[in-house]
């Protein structure tokens, strides 16, 4: 809530959100996995992305290596244990659409569909996010069709949406993401109210009634609070089956806020994995921090005083450089953590991991100035096989991002042509 | 600077590149062929016509040799000829409005383009203005939803509470009963209490929240184009709803549910006579003073100054004790008299204690620790009045039933000082009437036998009394430090607080504002049901409802009823509904059929316009007798409006928004360089809240006083506190922390919202200041002509290879060689470069490291100038600009939408009006509501 870091803040945190410790989830053995239980079923696939802001400190990311070979580089070196499950893209680029600002699009337009040349949202290309193509393709009848989650707790006066929204159900329309991880526990696990949906009832009717009267301008504006009934709605009518048929996790509820990052950003990613070992939802965002949001942040166990990771990108000289390093490497941690907890879960034959695709990465290239070339991009996991993993795909000249998107929404068993300005599949890890 | 972005086909950057010789060329032709479309068209199109042809020849002769053709790469991709003959003006208005908004802001013929003269260019503008304008229609408002500011204030309103609802970021921590609207004039001296911003505070659902609101693209929260809606969000709305209706002390808390429920009994808060004034709640920390600093034990002590700490911390993790060290609120008095000072303690500050002296205690920040133990201490604030007592009382205690809660140990460190020596007892009374001592010999010397004292109250009892008294002291001030306590609550647990259960806190009610008590009909509260709820749809619904809508919403009373048989239970539900409602949350839904609604829909407009919350009895019976729209009516309402208690949201909320204000509540100035800026022990104290509340001040005094708005660019007043005056190297205001004095200033340099702390400081960088950073704010807030995004690839200036020891200024020019960045710059930079006189903290300096500042410059149109009061008054000779920008800030947040091309008219009507009545608030105000009312 409040964005003030210093000695104080912690205490301050602590007093707004009413909740204090972090607690951790305790990672339960005993937790029975659903699709450990019956070989015969074949795992679903689960897809993820982790967005890292304003880009990373491209020597001390990208492998000069190509192909099985590829070294690890400093920053990359929290993921050693995992080496055969992942796949480092280099050299992917996304193209920049003049009017916008160069921050928010990096963001807002890192999974968009639309190629720059169709802003139908102000002036930014957003659209139908990768994310909810997938969701709204592989989501079945889990709990949620996609879980967005942010780990941004500042509010911040200048920056608008599309610095800190990377999923989109429209042009312009935001997927809200929860920043709260005990919203989170109460979304996946919170029971439903009788009261709430006969609320739901009359409000829908009311709603409906409204419609009617409206122009198309507002009735499209009411049309999201309609589709949010809709969705509450459909999500009380499957937790109620899940309450039903399936064993609850026996998890403590999240506190709160954790005060330090690297819990925060963990819980967070706690959550995911025990969403997607559920079977609650298939498909999950999470930002890590928002594009510029010039907010001083405090990285627990990194630095002694709050850093602002935007202003250190247009800082002079190795102190600032050797500081952003450590930040992109801390951020690859949370990410390996993620990892980690998904492999340790046995599912089918291996680990949730290999059912799953996760990517993390940024919008943006190279901070300091501001480009969208070479933009960082690391996934984990073989989406049950049908990924190829172990390997630095190095690509050469202006090849778009958007070919990495595209062969991923091919993955995932969608029929596409192409992604936003895609040219062609990434073949080589199909 | 390396050439790696892509530019997206924009068509701009091979214009950029191309040399101004072989543009010249090109242009030759490309006039040619423009002024013969122009002239075809003008006979077989529409629009064309209605553009006077002597506009068209300025526009031809300044602006077709650029813009021309469409065929032919025209800059930016603007077409005049093309938009001029052919486009309807709805497809070319709003890139027109750009258009006229460059040629006003002398950003566009470019320097080295031929230049109209003065009159040329009125000409120009006015002449396009009015085609857009004969053009033009009204824009409707758009529907959007409540901000997460004007939901509290509504539900608030709607119940008629005495508190917020909810805690949340937007909420000011300063203590509003300075602020009185209808007094025409504020005093010259006010105090203004703050707590810290981020406490807790008392509200009706301490536990709630609903997520942010984020601010559109160069505008203001409110704007319904930039909100969305997703489920998530409706499960908020719906569960708090629930929070709200089910609430167990509703009845008591709401006045206006009185006409609702029969069963309802409201209570007047009650507040002991007389009233008793409570200073803000403070945070107790969890921290005890260091082993360093404390080097004796007092005699008798149960407990030692490590085994204290020791349980003080794990007591402080279960919300049961704390430490009150002062730094929270130092330099402010604790009156003796009728003050408690409340401190919330406990890692989740959950629960208060009272402390109340019987002496004024004075709050004392030292700048050294030469004197004392810590840079913060308490003492007693007569001189000489060496004995007094504290009493100590739990909050809620009476609540607790058989174990009465309170403190049960208690700690405080006695400091020694310099030349001074003698005994002081400190002695705790016990709720039993028994008591306990210790005498703490104290020797001369700053800190040499500062000594720990610690009580222990004896099983089942608790300390209501701490005594100290001083008589055989030969100081005249008895120096105390750390005073910790443990209490008996029950330890919180996660569970406990994820729950809705409200602290206890809830029981010190301190009003929000005074709100205008609604004058209530109680003899709805005996009808039947169904009237009932119709009479509390129509106040949630902001409008009159039908039989239909009745219907919907009394099946859920009628549900609950079936099952409870208790009206009462039937009608919260009910509320819970329409409180979960689309036309609850939903701004601007226009009508259904009769016109009355459209009044109704006005008064609301009218109402989150000032008030940022819902209409009152009074617009509400205007708006049922059809009497809104009448002009005169309208003027009388605004005028009431901006003297009632809630337009302090046009302060805390419009102007706040305007200036982004907020950002300095995040702003981080280096420690090392701005020392200044932080205070206290540990620097936790910062300057933000004194920054925020000078810039408050000076809006307050605008719309209190109803003076000009050009006060905002500059006034020859501020508002200082002793703290605030030092950073300005203001000698004569040497008031405590929460004395405001109005200041007349001696130099033209400050006064006005350019060069005041807060908006110097947020505009900065943590080490630096920046000009651009500063000039891009004042282009976009306080003129609103944002200027558009780079569209290269931009180093900062830090990293680009500059030479060393050139100032920021002299980096910057270098950028505005290039063509591509100078056509924003040269409007970006100059009034970052007149404020260069201030640092990164807002305090005036002469130099940027070892080079003198230069902050001259020159402004396009205005002419040039020399340092900030010279820059002043420049853009006070341009000062319709100004009025322009800030009108259709204004407008834009009134109407809660974006302006658009056919908003020119109506802005323009304004400014004219506020000039002819010297540009006061109020007039500013009055003529947009007048507007509103056209739009519906």
């Amino acid at each position: 809530m409040t964005n003030i870091i210093t000695n104080k803040t912690l205490h301050r945190r602590t007093l707004l959100r009413g909740a204090g410790a972090a607690l951790a989830l305790p990672w339960l053995d005993a937790m029975t996995p659903t699709f450990a239980a019956n070989p015969m079923l074949k795992p679903p696939k689960r897809f993820a992305w982790f967005y890292i802001p304003n880009g990373v400190v491209q020597e001390a990311w990208h492998p000069q290596t190509a192909g099985a070979d590829w070294e690890f580089t400093p920053s990359l070196m929290p993921l050693a244990d995992f080496r055969d499950k992942l796949n480092i893209f280099t050299g992917l680029d996304r193209e920049f659409r003049g009017g916008t600002g160069v921050h928010a699009q990096a963001g807002c337009c890192w999974l968009t569909s639309s190629p720059p040349s169709e802003a139908k949202d102000g002036g930014f290309p957003t659209n139908v996010t990768l994310d909810q193509m997938i969701a709204r393709g592989i989501a079945d009848d889990t709990l949620l069709p996609s879980l967005e989650l942010s780990c941004n707790d500042h509010t911040n006066q200048k920056e608008t949406r599309y610095f800190e929204t990377i999923s989109w159900y429209g042009p312009g329309y935001v997927a809200g993401a929860l920043k709260n991880p005990r919203d989170v526990y109460q979304r996946l696990f919170g029971k439903p109210k009788s009261s709430t949906k006969s609320v739901l009832d009359v409000v829908r009717e009311d709603a409906r009634r409204l419609s009617g009267t409206l122009g198309s301008a507002d009735r499209q504006k009411l049309t999201e609070y309609l589709d949010s009934v809709r969705d509450v709605e459909q999500r009380i009518e499957r937790a109620e089956a899940f309450a039903a048929s399936a064993t609850r996790p026996s998890i403590a509820v999240p506190a709160g806020i954790p005060e330090t990052r690297s819990e925060y950003i963990r819980l967070m990613g706690d959550l995911i994995a025990i969403a997607f070992q559920q079977d609650l939802t298939r498909v999950a965002t999470l930002l890590i921090d928002p594009e510029r949001w010039d907010t001083p942040r405090m990285y627990h166990g990194l630095f002694d005083s709050p850093q602002n990771h935007h202003v250190l990108t247009h800082t002079k000289g190795d102190e600032a450089k050797e500081k952003l390093q450590k930040i992109d490497q801390f951020h690859v941690e949370q990410f390996a953590w993620l990892v980690k907890r998904l492999n340790e879960i046995p599912e089918g034959d291996g680990t949730l991991l290999d059912n799953c695709l996760i990517s993390m990465g940024s919008g943006m290239g190279d901070g300091r100035v501001h480009d969208y070339n070479n933009l960082p991009v690391v996934t984990a996991g073989g989406l049950g096989g049908s990924v190829r993993t172990g390997s630095h795909y190095a690509f050469e000249g202006k090849v778009p991002l958007a070919n990495l998107w595209l062969t991923m929404l091919r993955s995932a068993g969608i029929e596409a042509e192409r992604f936003a300005d895609s040219t062609e599949v990434i073949k080589e890890i199909l | 600077m390396r050439e790696n972005v892509s530019f997206g086909g924009e068509p701009q950057l091979s214009a950029f590149n191309a040399g101004s010789e072989h543009r010249r060329l090109r242009l030759a032709v490309k006039r040619f062929v423009l002024v013969v479309l122009l002239f075809v068209s003008h006979v077989s199109m529409g629009f064309a016509e209605d553009v006077s042809s002597a506009t068209r020849e300025l526009v031809t002769r300044f602006c077709a040799d650029c813009h021309g053709s469409p065929d032919d790469a025209p800059e930016r991709g603007f077409a005049i000829g093309e938009y001029l003959a052919s486009k309807p003006v709805d497809e070319a208005g709003p890139l027109w409005k750009k258009a006229v908004d460059a040629i006003e802001g002398f950003e566009m013929p470019p320097a080295d383009a031929e230049q109209p003269t003065a009159e040329e260019r009125r000409a120009l503008v006015t002449g396009l203005r009015e085609w857009l304008t004969a053009a033009g229609r009204p824009g409707s408002p758009v529907l959007r939803r409540l901000t997460r500011l004007e939901y509290n204030n509504t539900v608030r309103d709607l119940l008629g509470l005495d508190t917020d609802v909810l805690m949340f970021s937007e909420r000011l921590p300063f203590d509003k009963t300075y602020f009185d609207a209808a007094a025409g004039k504020l005093p010259d001296q006010i105090r203004v209490t703050a707590r810290e911003y981020g406490a807790r505070y008392p509200v009706l659902l301490p536990a709630a929240s609903l997520p942010a609101d984020s601010r559109a693209e160069h505008g203001f929260s409110n704007r319904g184009d930039a909100q969305n809606f997703s489920a998530v969000q409706l499960e908020q709305y719906v569960q708090l709803a629930e929070q709200i209706a089910m609430h167990p002390e509703l009845l008591t808390k709401s006045r206006r549910l009185q006409e609702i429920f029969p069963t309802a009994r409201f209570q007047q808060p009650t507040r002991e006579a007389p009233a008793q004034k409570q200073t803000p709640i403070v945070t107790a920390s969890g921290r005890l003073a260091t082993n360093d600093n404390v080097m004796l034990e007092a005699e008798g002590n149960p407990m030692s100054l490590s085994m204290f700490r020791e349980r003080l911390q794990q007591a402080f993790q279960e919300d049961r004790g704390g430490v009150y060290d002062v730094s929270h609120n130092a330099n402010s008095v604790i009156a003796g008299k009728g003050t408690v000072l409340q401190l919330a303690y406990g890692k989740n500050a959950n629960r208060i204690i009272e402390l109340n002296p019987s002496e004024d205690i004075w709050n004392a920040a030292f700048a050294t620790v030469d004197e004392s133990s810590g840079g913060a201490l308490f003492t007693n604030k007569v001189k000489g009045k060496k004995s007094f007592l504290f009493g100590i009382k739990s909050v809620g205690a009476s609540k607790a039933g058989v174990v009465e809660l309170g403190v049960v140990e208690l700690g405080v460190v006695v400091l020694s000082r310099k030349g001074q020596h003698g005994d002081v007892v400190l002695t705790v009374d016990f709720a039993n009437g028994e008591s306990q001592s210790r005498r703490v010999k104290l020797s001369a010397g700053a800190g040499v036998s500062n000594t720990f004292v610690s009580f222990r109250s004896p099983e089942g009892q608790r300390i209501t009394k701490l005594h100290v008294d001083g008589s055989a002291f030969s100081g005249d001030y008895v120096l105390l430090d750390d005073l910790a306590f443990i209490t008996n609550d029950s330890p919180s647990t996660p569970d406990a607080l994820v729950g809705v259960e409200p602290p206890q806190e809830e029981a010190a009610t301190v009003p929000v504002a005074r709100q205008n008590e609604p004058q209530l009909d109680l003899s709805i509260a005996k009808k039947a049901p169904r009237e009932r709820l119709a009479h509390f749809m129509q106040l949630a619904f902001r409008r009159p409802v039908d039989d239909a809508e009745v219907d919907l919403y009394e099946q859920l009373y009628t549900a609950e009823f079936e099952q409870s048989h208790a009206d009462e239970a039937a009608m919260r539900r009910a509320i819970h509904g329409v409180l979960s409602s689309p036309q609850f949350l939903y701004v601007n839904l226009p009508s259904r059929q009769s016109t009355s609604r459209n009044d109704h829909q006005l008064a609301s407009q009218l109402s989150y316009f000032l008030w940022s919350s819902m209409p009152d009895d009074e617009l509400r019976r205007l708006a049922d007798a059809g009497q809104l729209r009448d002009a005169a009516v309208l003027e009388a309402q605004a005028r009431r409006m901006l003297k009632d208690p809630r337009v302090r949201e046009l302060s805390e909320n419009f102007f706040v928004e305007w200036l982004r204000l907020r950002e300095l509540w995040s702003a981080q100035p280096d420690a090392r360089l701005f020392r200044d800026f932080y205070d206290g022990p540990q620097g936790k104290r910062t300057l933000a809240p004194e920054m925020f509340c000078e810039a408050l001040l000076l809006f307050e005094t605008i719309l209190v006083e109803d003076r000009s708005v050009l006060e905002l660019v500059h006034s020859d007043e501020t508002w200082l506190n002793g703290r605030l005056a030092k950073l300005y190297g203001i000698d004569e205001v040497k008031t405590d922390d929460q004395t405001w004095q109005r200041t007349k200033l001696n130099d033209a340099e400050r006064g006005g919202v350019l060069t005041m702390g807060a908006t110097l400081t947020l505009t900065s960088f943590p080490t630096r200041t920046s000009p651009i950073k500063r000039g891009v704010w004042l282009l976009e807030t306080v003129f609103n002509r944002p200027p558009s995004p780079p569209t290269v690839a931009v180093t900062d200036i830090d990293a680009q290879q500059f030479d060393e020891g050139l100032t920021i200024r002299e980096k910057t020019k270098l950028h505005r060689e290039n063509d591509a960045c100078a056509v924003c710059h040269n409007r970006i930079d100059p009034p970052g470069f007149a404020l260069e006189g201030f640092d990164g903290i807002g305090r005036l300096r002469e130099r940027d490291g070892d080079k003198l500042i230069d902050d001259s410059g020159q402004i396009a149109g205005a002419g040039s100038f020399d340092g900030p009061a010279e820059f002043k008054q420049q853009l006070l000779r341009q000062k319709e600009r100004f009025v322009r920008g800030f009108t259709e800030q204004m407008l834009s947040y009134g109407l809660a939408r974006k302006l658009e091309y056919f908003d020119a008219a109506t802005v323009d009507e304004i400014v004219q009006q506020a000039a002819q009545d010297d540009y006061r608030l109020s007039r500013i105000v009055v003529e947009i509501v007048k507007r509103m009312s056209k739009t519906l």
